[in-house]
């Protein structure tokens, strides 16, 4: 008797086991279905941008251009599908960032994605390279991202800045010995490799040549030895609120010379930094005169976020109408909107008009734009001369 | 001359670890308890002073005066609701030292749920720096040095010229032998935690004004603490002082020649050999009895 209830007890918990096991099932394949259905609905892009921590003030300014940039795009209703932004917050940072382009990789299967920063987008280029995902980098300024395959760089890359901006500065300011403050990682080593090359070029010295830890906050040493050295002027190849620090200790430990950055120099926090004004920096010239669609962006731009739009929000807009050019031409032939299709059709296409005019890629993934060169007066960015390379 | 202005910053920077590693040493040498969430009461109270001077608008008198609280309320608090019990159930040394770590890593989070990661400095007239001939110093840290000339040996004369003082030390010595007499250890405990923390405020709350304030820097502040605690001798509180100035000298004159990345390095082999060479720390054999 007793056996008979052990078997009958375990044939309900098999039969309940079945019945969870089933209910589980269904439910994955519902949500799996749900999720190719609601893939089905957009045309997906990754976005992998610092939204928390130090630097998520830029991946504040760089969303902007990119919501823009779909909110125009599915107004015209040109494409068969709306283009939709999957955001994934990188902090910046490699480690998060390599999370975030697996997740945009294998979880949301993206044909397409936005980077900025030149640590993340170096390391997560080998995944989007293996698994044809083009990655279009508008913020990183890194010499080092002109990587090519599936990596593209719409903004000019830090040696096309440095190229320009230090002829300029040794002329106009005279300077003979410059101190360097670089950040020790891949983007600040590069950046302070280009000065040399370029000051040796131009018969300046540099002197001291200093490198600092990403987190570090307290620069009363270096200031000290920049003091000490006399130079005519201080490059600052740093970001995020750190360049915002060093500023302030430089002017605060008593070195008052002319101050020389790159572009990502030309934030609101860092223009608005007292310490800061008179520095001197470059970054791309953007017109936003140039043709139809850049003086729409613009006068959408100013009315919907009661600032001027910067060059990072046009090349991060940029990016996205790069996007439904490609899918565009990718429709039209009637082929599926994979990595593949678009970067082919990219290579036939190669010149795009775009927010400040015509960009053409180079097979190494860079562009060639003109420089501005601005100083910071009272919390702007004022154009002294533009350049073309 | 660099060698002289890295010297003066040096000692500016000796002068707030010595304020910190005085507060860690008399948490220890009083309570046994490995306070690793020490640099923790130093966050708080330099994010409270931030957040009042700079979101509130208080005066900056109030806004130490918060900072101050913070920090008594946190050091008390941890106190009261993890160390006390814990000790009811007399857990080790190594299930305290645990519980404290445990402290600082919730509280870090939180800190960066609060605030983020990024940096927060204040500018003014205390982070100006004067020029004094060759030499450039600003006020924030010259009054970093005047604070630490004057709390150290008050907290000195605390320990050895006051009833308290002498409770406090007896209850280093042997902490069963006061209850015995009939003195309730936990009261002088809260009290070791309130001034030990309060020794931190100084150095917090100028700390904006010098390099700025994240919440990484209550790990950095405690491994600091540490550090300069071992190297004068754990239970020394003077020698506490003395290590912590010893380390922000070495730290700043070590970059004459090194690079800044260096910093640490210099800090944590300056730790090493004395663990090898000296192991009881500059005053430690003196301090045992302190």
């Amino acid at each position: 008797m007793q056996a008979k209830e052990e078997i009958m007890c375990k044939r309900y918990r098999m039969q309940a086991r079945g019945w969870f096991a089933g209910l589980v099932g269904g439910a994955l394949l519902a949500l799996a279905a749900h999720g190719a259905w609601a893939a089905d609905e957009t045309y997906n892009f990754g976005v992998l941008f610092p939204l928390t921590g130090p630097n998520a003030v830029y991946g504040d300014v760089f969303s902007k251009g990119v919501n823009l940039a779909v909110e125009m795009i599915n107004g015209e209703h040109k494409l068969s599908r709306d283009i939709k932004p999957i955001y994934v917050d990188s902090q910046a940072l490699p480690q998060p960032a390599v999370v975030g382009m697996n997740q945009l990789v294998h979880v949301n299967a993206v044909p397409y994605m936005l980077t900025a920063f030149s640590g993340v987008s170096n390391a997560i280029a080998p995944l989007g390279n293996r698994f044809h995902v083009i990655m279009v980098n508008g913020g990183g300024v890194s010499p080092e991202l002109a990587i090519g395959g599936y990596f593209l760089n719409d903004i000019p890359l830090a040696d096309q800045e440095i190229a320009v901006l230090l002829p300029y500065a040794v002329k106009a300011k005279k300077i003979r010995k410059l101190a360097v403050v670089h950040v020790d990682d891949p983007f600040g080593n590069t950046v302070d490799e280009q000065i040399r090359k370029q000051c040796s070029k131009l018969g300046c010295t540099i002197e001291p040549d200093l490198s600092v830890n990403p987190g570090n906050t307290d620069f009363q040493g270096e200031v000290a030895k920049i003091r000490a050295a006399g130079p005519d002027a201080v490059f600052i190849a740093s970001y995020g609120q750190q360049q915002n620090v060093i500023t302030k200790q430089l002017r605060n430990g008593g070195v008052n010379v002319q101050l020389l950055s790159y572009s990502g120099y030309g934030v609101g926090p860092t223009l608005k930094l007292p310490e800061a004004q008179g520095a001197i920096f470059d970054n791309q010239s953007v017109s936003f005169e140039a043709n139809a669609l850049s003086k729409e962006f613009h006068s959408r731009y100013v009315k919907q976020y009661g600032s001027e739009p910067n060059f990072y929000v046009a090349n991060y807009a940029n990016a996205v109408f790069i996007f439904a050019d490609l899918v565009g031409r990718v429709e039209k032939e009637k082929a599926g909107v994979t990595g593949e299709h678009l970067l082919a059709a990219l290579h036939r296409q190669k010149t795009f008009d775009v927010i400040g005019g015509q960009v053409k890629f180079s097979s190494r993934g860079t562009v060639t734009v003109p420089m501005q060169i601005n100083e910071i007066k009272d919390g702007k960015a004022v154009p002294l001369t533009v350049v073309n390379p | 001359m660099l060698f002289w202005q890295l010297l003066l910053q040096g000692l500016a920077a000796g002068a707030g670890y010595a304020l910190i590693a005085v507060g860690f040493a008399l948490i220890y040498s009083t309570t046994r308890t490995f306070h690793f969430a020490h640099g923790v009461t130093y966050a708080l109270a330099a994010y409270g002073y931030y957040a009042a001077l700079e979101w509130l608008h208080w005066h900056p008198a109030a806004a130490i005066v918060l900072a101050a609280c913070i920090a008594v309320a946190f050091g008390v608090g941890v106190d009261a609701l993890v160390y006390q019990p814990m000790r009811r159930t007399a857990a080790s040394f190594l299930t305290l030292f645990a519980a404290s770590f445990g402290v600082l890593v919730v509280v870090v989070n939180c800190l960066v749920l609060a605030f983020g990661n990024s940096f927060y400095s204040l500018s003014g007239k205390l982070s100006q720096g004067l020029e004094y001939g060759p030499f450039v110093v600003s006020l924030a840290n010259l009054l970093e040095i005047g604070v630490a000339a004057v709390l150290v040996p008050l907290v000195l004369a605390l320990m050895h010229r006051t009833r308290l003082g002498t409770f406090f030390r007896a209850m280093a010595d042997n902490n069963e032998l006061v209850e015995v007499f009939g003195f309730t250890g936990r009261r002088y405990v809260r009290l070791a935690f309130a001034i030990g923390s309060l020794c931190v405020v100084p150095a917090a709350v100028l700390a904006p004004y010098i390099g700025g304030i994240q919440p990484g820097t209550a790990t950095v502040v405690t491994l600091i603490a540490i550090a300069a605690t071992i190297i004068g001798g754990i239970d020394s509180i003077a020698g506490a002082a003395l290590g912590g100035l010893l380390l922000g000298v070495a730290e700043n004159v070590g970059i004459w020649k090194l690079s800044s990345a260096w910093k640490p390095a210099i800090s944590f082999g300056i730790l090493l050999l004395f663990l090898i060479v000296r192991p009881r720390g500059i005053l430690g054999a003196r301090g045992r009895r302190a």
